[in-house]
């Protein structure tokens, strides 16, 4: 089977620490990489966030950078166009192609990097969540959150059935490729339309059964939610307040930082 | 006392085709009741209509003396009493973890958040779940995942329970914990109802067998008369069970007699007895013609010596003197070194306490103290109970049918049985014994 973030975060022993001290963790870290002005202070959060999913989450780090490496190619192709069409200051460097004058002026270098430095913090802080909070524990932070339980059911039987219609999906597409559904471009297009329309079959049925199962289970709305109770540990608290204060330092004192 | 029952059902498909065309059943409250089929023969239907998820065209479904009602509250009730496990456990288990799934039912009943939770976690215990508890279904292995739906259905208290072929897709294993499963939930006086092409399960577990075919009932009675009928089984695409057919071919040579049997310890005592009657023995003295010797078997040899109240024992053909082969006529009673004891030791169940209330010591002393050539371990407490006194358990699965046969080949065996199946093993030894067949001896001892 595939490996899904999800497992990683089931797996994780993160998992079981109290989800509020979790998310308050992610919060800082996103809030205080977006409104840094300079890169510093998303770096750090990054560091920390890349330290905590992989020394604290278990995560495995080549698994980890692949990870972190999707993101900070879009994020990398971005930047070029900042970097040569954007901002004025000084020129640092230039090219001459084909007639053009590409330069990379001080603001527009800063601006990518910057730019840079906020794709990097913002997308550790959602894979430290993504890597240490499964779903299931996110349905009881919706619920203490007074999310509408009708929502949370909802995610809760979308989230149980998407590994369902993957098992399918994995098994139509598999027995589709033996019998040469993906040989050449048109087949595979033709191929990916019946799965697509199987698939919908699929699971238009799945919810009809769906619908028997839970009626023969007495069902009379309701869902169970555990609130599971995770004292949080002194030490996550030392950690987490020494975390969000280092956050609001340094973004202070590089306030007014710039690289150029 | 008959739970359900049905008059006359009839249901058709939206299409049109009569699935199910007067259905009449009875079933006892107990009781394990197995109904098997072709495909299409109208058991996933039946089981829709018994537990109202679907309305009948025609006739009724009298649960416990009354008739179905179609209303929301009534049906609620119903589907509580009757709790159905469904043949693809994946339509079944929808919520995102184990403890949210086996949560639902006790949820929707309205209890208290401390008692779902109560409920839930003896529940999960009592099926050995717990490691599983925070697990998502899509973690679970097909026997899991089957465990895990059969705790939802359980921990609503059914007094019926209708499992829709419980054992398919299922690796031997697997099946024979759901199989154990199911009769230990029929010792809790649980109604449990399954349907199944297995007709080797069928024949071996059932109380009852239903043949169903083209929508009626075709037959019905003891899985012995039923799958003993050979061409009631062709006519309704099904095969016999291999014991039976084993049993008809050892028949046709004059080596088995008697009824057909349904268990391998069927099988064996049918082969027992009078039907070998002529034996090649080596003789330990000197025999004259026509002397009645009894006969033992000594490292696979069969040997021929005075005659003293023997289990087998026969008549020499000719003279012969000691040491020579002398054929032996008349031969009746078991050729073996001997039968066995089977020696049961009651262990707590779950809920009363479970191995925690075993003085584990007292149970290694018994162990060493006496030799058991095999040991056998039956519920989950015992089974925990042995894997904490480190008593290596020969059989896990089957086990009063296993113990048997190993004290018919005169081993000795020791059982650990949880709670009221102590008492279980001992009646179904004694129930064996008062059938005519050798003796075995079965003692119990509470600890």
């Amino acid at each position: 089977m595939n490996n899904l973030l999800d497992d990683y975060a089931l797996a994780s022993p993160l998992r079981h620490s109290n989800n509020w001290v979790k998310l308050t963790v992610v919060a800082a870290g996103v809030l205080g990489g977006v409104s840094a002005a300079s890169p510093v202070t998303p770096l750090f959060i990054a560091a920390c966030m890349g330290f905590a999913a992989v020394v604290l989450a278990k995560v495995p780090v080549k698994f980890y950078l692949k990870l972190i490496a999707l993101p900070l190619g879009f994020a990398a192709t971005g930047s070029i166009v900042i970097l040569f069409f954007f901002g004025s200051g000084h020129e640092i460097a230039s090219i001459d192609t084909f007639g053009y004058h590409l330069a990379i002026r001080s603001q527009g270098l800063n601006m990518a990097v910057l730019v840079i430095a906020r794709t990097l913090s913002g997308m550790c802080c959602m894979f430290f969540l993504a890597l240490s909070t499964p779903m299931v524990e996110l349905f009881s932070v919706l619920k203490t959150s007074r999310v509408p339980d009708v929502f949370i059911e909802l995610s809760m039987l979308i989230y149980r059935y998407i590994f369902v219609l993957l098992e399918v999906a994995v098994s139509i597409k598999f027995a589709q490729t033996v019998r040469l559904g993906y040989k050449d471009f048109l087949t595979s297009l033709h191929s990916t339309g019946m799965l697509a329309g199987t698939l919908f079959i699929r699971s238009w049925e799945q919810g009809e059964r769906l619908y028997i199962t839970m009626d023969s289970r007495c069902y009379d709305g309701k869902l169970a939610m555990f609130s599971s109770k995770k004292p949080v540990k002194a030490f996550e608290l030392v950690l987490t307040s020494l975390y969000v204060i280092s956050i609001i330092a340094i973004s202070f004192s590089t306030k007014n930082m710039s690289i150029v | 006392m008959i739970i359900l029952k049905t008059q006359d059902l009839k249901y058709a498909y939206p299409d049109g085709t009569m699935a199910l065309d007067g259905i009449d059943i009875e079933i006892e409250k107990g009781k394990r009741i197995a109904f098997v089929g072709p495909n299409g023969s109208g058991k996933s239907t039946l089981f829709l209509l018994l537990n109202g998820t679907l309305k009948p065209r025609q006739g009724e479904v009298l649960f416990q003396g009354r008739s179905i009602k179609y209303d929301a509250k009534s049906l609620r009730e119903v589907r509580r009493q009757i709790g159905i496990v469904f043949q693809n456990s994946d339509d079944q288990l929808f919520a995102p973890t184990v403890y949210h799934d086996v949560a639902f039912g006790p949820v929707n009943l309205g209890l208290p958040e401390e008692k779902v939770e109560r409920c839930v976690n003896h529940t999960l215990k009592y099926f050995g779940l717990t490691g599983l508890r925070d697990k998502p279904p899509h973690h679970l292995s097909g026997g899991q995942k089957k465990k895990v739906a059969i705790a939802g259905v359980f921990a609503m208290e059914p007094e019926v329970i209708i499992l829709d072929e419980p054992l398919s897709n299922l690796d031997p294993a697997g099946a024979s914990e759901i199989v154990e499963l199911l009769n230990e939930l029929k010792h809790f006086g649980k109604t449990i109802i399954i349907s199944t092409h297995d007709v080797d399960l069928a024949s071996r577990w059932a109380d009852v067998v239903y043949v169903l075919n083209g929508g009626k009932v075709y037959n019905t009675g003891h899985p012995s008369r039923i799958f003993s009928d050979r061409i009631l089984m062709e006519n309704t695409k099904l095969k016999l069970p291999t014991i039976v057919e084993t049993f008809r071919e050892f028949e046709a040579r004059g080596i088995a007699d008697g009824h057909a049997p349904m268990t391998l310890l069927d099988l064996v005592d049918s082969v027992e007895g009078p039907y070998i009657s002529v034996r090649c023995a080596v003789a330990e003295f000197d025999i004259p013609k026509g002397q009645r010797v009894g006969l033992f078997i000594r490292e696979g040899t069969i040997v021929a010596v005075p005659y003293t109240q023997q289990e087998a024992a026969g008549l020499a053909l000719c003279d012969a003197g000691a040491g020579d082969e002398v054929l032996i006529e008349g031969v009746r009673g078991s050729l073996t070194s001997g039968t066995g004891r089977i020696h049961v030791v009651r262990i707590p169940r779950v809920m009363e306490g479970g191995s925690k209330n075993v003085d584990i010591g007292d149970l290694q002393a018994l162990v060493d103290g006496a030799t058991f050539d095999r040991v056998g371990a039956m519920g989950t407490s015992a089974k925990v109970t042995a894997a904490k006194a480190g008593i290596h358990s020969d059989f896990e699965v089957d086990v009063i049918q296993s113990a048997m046969l190993s004290a018919l080949r005169g081993l000795d065996c020791l059982v650990l049985a949880s709670g009221g199946m102590a008492e279980l093993v001992k009646q179904r030894v004694d129930e064996r014994n008062s059938n005519g067949c050798r003796n075995i001896q079965c003692s119990i001892e509470k600890i």
